[in-house]
Order: structure tokens, then C-alpha cells, then sequence
């Protein structure tokens, strides 16, 4: 059927329509076109017998040796054979289109019976019985076929779960993956017809035909028998081998096979999905390659820095711990919150009851001690009840260690470890609040602490530690005097604590462990280590400020370069 | 000096050398010191929980107890219980008993001293800093009196100002969307300044701390060298 097509939508009109009736358009001088869809490849019948009748130009020839091979590819167009013998009525036209001297042949078959010999009337004959048969036969054996194909690409998707939507039903629309293997058979098909045209015209598969009729004549082939088509011989190397790869035979009547490749499921894939899919790829490729160990290089010179400042600041500490003279402590303002704890120290009422917490690290206690044993020896008398709780793990053995130093003649109470401080706190301070008494409760196989206790001395060296101590303390228990004997620091952070009134009295760090020790008991272990405490810090500040100073100018030169 | 005391010096003294050699950066001595330690303490802490948790407060009740007070013993053997057979998969939601169970103690009781023991005291500490009856017997003259109660109101003021992240509700640009009142972008510029001389008082304490130990190593390893070799 013929239509215009508009050029703007592409939409179909009628012959006679002047404008698209879609969008509109003008139709005016456009040529009329055949109407898409009617000539699907898929619906031409697939006439193998036109395509065996390719062979008969060989065989003609062979006949004719004398004319030349350009009028010979003339006859070579696939509807001339078919629509010589089909379509009488087009007969004259078609006599115009054959060559003179095939003409003539035909003249003289007609008028004189035996003009052409015997073996053309075999050929004629021959020819005639093979299409019609052939015809009918292959058109039935490609039903057949194309139903066996349908029924093992069903199977085949299923099995593969893939996406392809098969019908199933005779009406189904044309797939994809129709037209892909339409288009393989046909290319296999036509590799072969190719590879035949270029051949030799001895070697012409014409031969072929002259040796088959040979059989045909001596019994030994039937009509029904096509030209196996011998992929190894036809088709290119790699072809073959994707055949032997993917391909498989398939009955096409009679005991006869044909090759046919299975169709691989189509993924119906769009171009962001292939793009996230490469992009995906790429990732996995990329932290799948093998990369050298990138190791950071320090210069020598940063290492040889290290040396040299840890051999200056050792050096000095010792230089000064051991070959230096006694200092003395300069006599300054006392801070409020050490006049506080001296006057606890030096105060001697009251002071038959004391509870230690102990809520320090290993590393800390040579500070703590330095801190607390000045108070301790001077607060502490003999006869005095120590009570001693921990909420570091390390505390039993820090405890043992201090007391050791204090007196050996303390009545001490072990009252454990508690893991959190805020829950030691509140369980100790709360058993002299008016708590709920219950029934048959077990009673601690720990000696309680006997309250009340004349002061609470904690010693810390971390700011949340303490404060645990304190809040609790201070909030069940607000009368009970608490001082803190802490590292430098935890101090500045629980300086609100005694602002505020909740804590007593405190002493932190070396400084202030100096002056008191110096007030308490004159010299003693803390002014040994002052000097080099002095010169420890001093060397700290400047390799602070050198640093700061030097990557200062290193980030202003790194920034004047990106700036340039 | 016995030999106890010699062996448990020497390696005293060897574990302080390997830490120290960290000082010329990371090395093998530093890494074995730091194994041991960390192996010893996991050790000493079992050892701790063992005999200062478990035995007291579970164990001993439960073999020498009476029945009442075995009875008692029945609600932490069942935390414990549902806390191990939480580590199966299937199972891990028993777990969350217990320990929502720690977790609500801890909380009202960090919360509680929180409340009681810090903000209530602390705000009220700044309050009575303007107590006049602290001016008159007072051993401090009275303008430090003023300027301590000035700083600590205006630090506590302006610190809180600095994580004060509020906006207008009905903001009249997009600018006021972004950015905080003015009155608190100014107070925030002043708590930055107390959180930095805070923050700097807390570096400092901790380089003394650092200062400090370093120093008692030296002292321990003088006085092991003086004692191997000076004999004394």
C-alpha cells in the first residue's frame, strides 16, 4: 500500500491528503512510499528453491560458453527464475529481460522437441519438479523449524532467566532477537552464495547440480534432497567456530539438519545503565589492581631532629636532677585552696577517720605522690582509720604503695574496687542516708566503711574521675569536708569545685605540691625534682614555639606559591 | 637490695628504656613494651574483677548465703545470663535488657550528679559571687573581689553564648537564616576567648604531667645504674 509520509512526524496520510493529519504539515511534493511494516524481512517467504535455482546459471553456463558473463548476471536476480515460472502473464516482459540466447533455447525447445538435447529436458523437467517440490516441502519444513526455533528460545529464556518476553502465541510481535537470527541464517545462507558467485565457473556449483542429477538419474538421490550446505567449506573460519561454539543442528524433514546457532537472550539495556555498569566495572577493576605500598618517607633530617631533641632534653633533665645544686622554693602567695588543705594538715582534731579514693593511672603516681604524701604524713597520725576505695583497676597496688610511705602503723579498711566512679560514690555515701531496708539483702563480705568519716581526700588524675567522686558526694552528703590532691592536669578543670564551695580545699600539679611541701615539711622530694621540672618545661615552650613558628612560615610560603 | 628487687629493677629498667626509644620514632622495642603493658593490664584486670566484683557481691553470697539471700542473687544471674546468650545471633536481642538496665542506672545517676552536684552549684556559686556581704570581711580588697564575680559572670555568660546555635523563627532575610543574633555572635567571640585560655591551661597541665614522669623515669634509671655499677 502506498502512503505519503509526512517529513515533520513521520506520520502516514493518504495519497490524496495535502497536509499531515497528524501535526498538520504540508504534503505538498512529497513522493508516495511503499507503507512500512509490509515488507518485513520477517514476512517474505523463505524460498529455499529460489535460492538452489542460483546454481542453474552455472549450469547455463556451461551450456552456453560462447555468450559473455555480464548478460549471465543478469539472469542472476532471485525473482526472475521464480516469476518465469510462477507468473505466465508476466511472461513477455520477462522475455524481453532474458538474454537472446536463452531465448532462442527456449524457441527451439518448444518447436522442436529434441533440439536441446536430452540432458536440458532433464534439466527443464528436473528444475520444475525440484521448485514445485521444494517449495511446498521446505515451506513446510520451515514451519516446523522456525516453531522448534521459537520453542527452544522459550526454553532456553526460562532456563537463562533473562529478559526477554516471549509470547508464545502465532501472532506475536517481532522481537530483536527475531530479526538477529533471520539475519544470521541469511548471512550464513548468503556467505555461501557469495563464496559460490566467486568461485571459478569450473568450479561453479552448477557442477554440483550436473553431478546431482547424475544421481538423481542413477537412483541415488531423491528430488526432496537440498544441497547440504557444508558450513566448513562456506563459511569463514571464525564463523565456524562460533558455530561449533554456539550452533546446533536442527531437523528440517526427512532426516535432514541444518545449521542454526541458538539465539543468546537480548539484555534490553539502556545507555545509563551501561554507563553505571562500566563505571561499576572500572571500580572493581581499579581496587582490584595491585598498588606498591606507598610508604611515607621522612627525611633524614626529621629523624636526626628527634635525635638531637631527645638527647637535649634527657641530657638536661639529668644534668640537672643529679649534678645540680639544692634549690630552695621561693616563698610566694599560698593559693586559697592549699591554705585550705595546710590548715586540714595542721589542724589535729578530728581526725580519727579518713577516707582515701584512689582514682589514678599507673603513670601518674610518681606526680600524685609527689602531690599527696606531704599532706598525708602530716594529717595522718598514727592510730588514724584509713578507709580506701578505687575506681581504676590499678588502685589496690597504688594504694599499698602510698600507704607504705605514709606510716606503717594506719588502721587501714580495704573497701574494693567500684568500676565506675559515680556508682562507688553514690553506694558509699548513701549508706548513711535513710535508704530502703531490704529483707534478707546479702550483706557485702567487704568491711564497710565506718562513717562518719572526718574528710574525703581524693586522689585523681583525670578531671572525670574526680568529678564523679565529687558530684556524688557533694549532693547526698554536702557537709562532709572533701579535698582533692590532684595532677597538674585535672586541676584547672575542677577549680570550679572549690569556687563553688563543694570541695574543701586542693592542691594540683608540681607547683603547688612544691609550696606545700616546702610550708609542711621543709625540703623533701618534690624541690629535688623542681629544677628539672623548671627546665623540662622550658625546653618544652621553646621547641613549641620554634615549631609554630617554623610551620607558620611554611604554610605563609606554601600559600604565597598557590596565590602565585 | 634483694635479688627480687634487682630482677623486677632490671626489667624495670629495660621496659623504660624501649618506651623511651619511641622518641626516635616508632621501633620494634617501643611496640613489645607497649604489648606487654597492655597484656598485663588486661590480665590484672580480669584478676581484679575476679576477686573484687564476682566473688563478693555474686559467688559468695550464693554458696554461703542463706536462701533469702540466694533468692537475691537470682535477678543479677539472670542479666548475666541473657547478656552471654545474647552473643549467639538469633539471640542477640536479649542482650538489650541488661544492658538497657546499666545504661538507665548509669544515666540517672551521671544525670543526678550532673544536676545536683555541678549545675545547681556551679550557677549558684556565681550568683553569690555579687553577695555584697562578701566585700567587707573579705581579706581581699574589694575591686578583686568585683573583677573575680565580673569574670566569672561574664565567662560563664559569654561560653554558654558560644554554643548557643539558635535562629529566628521568623527570619527576615536569608541572612538571618544563617546567621545567630548579633548579640550572641559577639558573646561567642568572647567565649572563644575563655574556652582557648581554658583549653591552653589543660595543654599545659598535661605537658607537665608528661614533664613530671619523664623526670621520675630518669630518677629510677640513675638510681638502678648507680646501684648495678656504683654499688650503691
Amino acid at each position: 500500500m502506498t502512503v505519503l509520509i509526512c517529513p515533520e512526524c513521520g506520520a502516514e496520510n493518504p495519497l490524496e491528503a495535502e497536509s499531515c493529519r497528524e501535526c498538520g504539515a504540508s504534503l505538498v511534493n512529497i513522493l508516495p512510499s511503499e507503507k512500512p511494516g509490509e515488507d518485513f524481512p520477517g514476512d517474505e517467504p523463505f524460498d529455499f528453491a529460489s535460492q538452489d535455482a542460483n546454481d542453474l546459471p552455472g549450469l547455463l553456463q556451461s551450456l552456453k560458453q560462447e555468450d559473455d558473463l555480464s548478460t549471465l548476471d543478469e539472469t542472476q536476480e532471485p525473482s526472475e527464475p521464480d516469476g518465469s515460472e510462477e507468473a505466465p502473464s508476466e511472461e513477455p516482459q520477462e522475455q524481453d529481460a532474458l538474454p537472446e540466447w536463452l531465448r532462442r533455447i527456449r524457441q527451439r525447445a518448444q518447436e522442436e522437441e529434441d533440439s536441446v538435447g536430452e540432458i536440458t529436458q532433464k534439466i527443464a523437467a528436473a528444475k520444475d519438479t525440484l521448485a514445485d517440490d521444494k517449495q511446498g516441502q521446505q515451506h513446510e519444513n520451515f514451519s516446523a523449524w522456525l516453531e522448534s526455533v521459537q520453542k527452544e528460545e522459550k526454553q532456553k529464556s526460562i532456563e537463562d532467566t533473562t529478559e526477554v518476553e516471549i509470547d508464545g502465541e502465532g501472532d506475536r510481535e517481532p522481537q530483536p532477537g527475531d530479526e538477529d537470527w533471520l539475519k544470521r541464517i541469511r548471512k550464513i545462507k548468503g556467505d555461501t552464495f557469495e563464496e559460490e558467485e566467486t568461485l571459478s565457473p569450473e568450479d561453479q556449483a552448477g557442477d554440483s547440480l550436473l553431478q546431482w542429477l547424475v544421481a538423481l538419474e542413477s537412483g541415488q538421490a531423491t528430488a526432496q534432497e537440498i544441497p547440504e550446505v557444508d558450513s566448513d567449506e562456506t563459511a569463514p573460519e571464525g564463523d565456524t567456530q562460533a558455530q561449533k561454539a554456539e550452533g546446533e543442528e536442527i531437523g528440517i524433514g526427512d532426516g535432514d539438519t541444518m545449521p542454526v546457532s541458538l539465539i543468546e537472550p537480548v539484555l534490553d539495556v539502556s545507555r545509563e545503565e551501561q554507563e553505571l555498569a562500566d563505571k561499576l566495572r572500572s571500580t572493581i577493576a581499579d581496587e582490584k589492581t595491585a598498588r606498591p605500598e606507598r610508604t611515607r618517607e621522612e627525611p633524614a633530617a626529621h629523624w636526626v631532629v628527634l635525635l638531637i631533641l631527645a638527647v637535649l632534653l634527657i641530657g638536661s633533665l639529668s644534668l640537672s636532677l643529679f649534678f645540680g645544686n639544692q634549690v630552695r622554693m621561693p616563698q610566694g602567695t599560698v593559693l586559697p585552696q592549699n591554705e585550705a588543705v595546710l590548715d586540714w594538715a595542721e589542724d589535729s582534731e578530728d581526725k580519727t577517720a579518713v577516707l582515701l579514693i584512689f582514682e589514678y593511672a599507673a603513670g601518674y603516681a610518681n606526680e600524685v605522690e609527689r602531690v599527696a604524701l606531704p599532706v598525708l604524713q602530716q594529717a595522718i597520725q598514727p592510730g588514724t582509720t584509713i578507709g580506701m576505695a578505687y575506681s581504676n583497676p590499678s588502685g589496690l597496688l597504688l594504694s599499698e604503695r602510698l600507704i607504705d610511705q605514709v606510716d606503717d602503723y594506719l588502721k587501714l579498711t580495704d573497701l574494693g574496687y567500684y568500676p565506675t566512679a559515680a556508682l562507688g560514690a553514690y553506694g558509699l555515701t548513701d549508706q548513711t542516708a535513710a535508704g530502703w531496708e531490704f529483707i534478707d539483702y546479702p550483706e557485702s563480705k567487704k568491711p564497710l566503711p565506718e562513717w562518719p568519716f572526718s574528710a574525703v581526700v581524693i586522689l585523681s588524675n583525670s578531671y572525670e574521675g574526680a568529678a564523679g567522686w565529687v558530684e556524688q558526694m557533694s549532693a547526698l552528703d554536702p557537709d562532709r569536708p572533701i579535698y582533692l590532691l590532684v595532677t597538674a592536669q585535672a586541676g584547672p578543670l575542677l577549680q570550679p569545685y572549690y569556687q563553688s564551695g563543694q570541695v574543701a580545699g586542693m592542691v594540683s600539679g608540681m607547683t603547688e605540691a612544691a609550696v606545700v611541701e616546702t610550708l609542711l615539711a621543709g625540703e623533701g622530694q618534690a624541690l629535688v625534682r623542681w629544677r628539672s621540672y623548671q627546665i623540662g618545661v622550658l625546653i618544652c615552650l621553646i621547641v613549641i614555639v620554634i615549631g609554630v613558628i617554623l610551620n607558620g612560615s611554611e604554610l605563609s610560603t606554601n600559600e604565597r606559591r598557590v596565590r602565585s | 637490695m634483694t635479688l627480687s628487687t634487682l630482677a623486677w629493677g632490671v626489667i624495670g629498667l629495660v621496659l623504660t628504656v624501649m618506651v623511651l626509644s619511641y622518641l626516635i620514632g616508632d621501633n620494634v622495642f617501643f611496640r613489645i613494651a607497649a604489648h606487654v603493658f597492655v597484656g598485663l593490664t588486661a590480665g590484672y584486670f580480669a584478676v581484679i574483677i575476679l576477686y573484687q566484683i564476682v566473688w563478693p557481691y555474686l559467688i559468695s553470697p550464693l554458696i554461703n548465703g542463706t536462701w533469702g539471700e540466694r533468692l537475691w542473687m537470682i535477678a543479677p544471674l539472670v542479666l548475666i545470663l541473657l547478656l552471654v546468650i545474647s552473643q549467639f545471633p538469633k539471640l542477640i536481642k536479649l542482650g538489650t535488657i541488661p544492658l538497657a538496665y546499666l545504661a538507665g542506672l548509669t544515666a540517672a545517676l551521671v544525670i543526678g550528679g550532673a544536676v545536683f552536684g555541678t549545675l545547681i552549684p556551679q550557677s549558684r556559686a556565681v550568683v553569690e559571687a555579687f553577695d555584697p556581704n562578701r566585700l567587707s570581711p573579705s581579706a581581699n580588697p574589694s575591686w578583686r573581689v568585683i573583677a573575680d564575680a565580673g569574670v566569672m559572670l561574664i565567662g560563664t555568660v559569654a561560653t554558654l553564648s558560644y554554643f548557643h546555635f539558635g535562629r529566628k523563627s521568623q527570619p527576615a532575610d536569608d541572612l538571618e537564616k544563617t546567621e545567630r543574633p548579633k548579640v550572641f555572635e559577639v558573646l561567642s567571640k568572647v567565649g572563644q576567648l575563655f574556652i582557648g585560655v581554658t583549653l591552653g591551661g589543660i595543654f599545659t597541665g598535661i605537658f607537665s604531667s608528661a614533664v613530671l614522669a619523664l623526670i621520675d623515669r630518669l630518677i629510677f634509671m640513675g638510681g638502678m645504674i648507680s646501684q648495678l655499677f656504683g654499688g650503691g
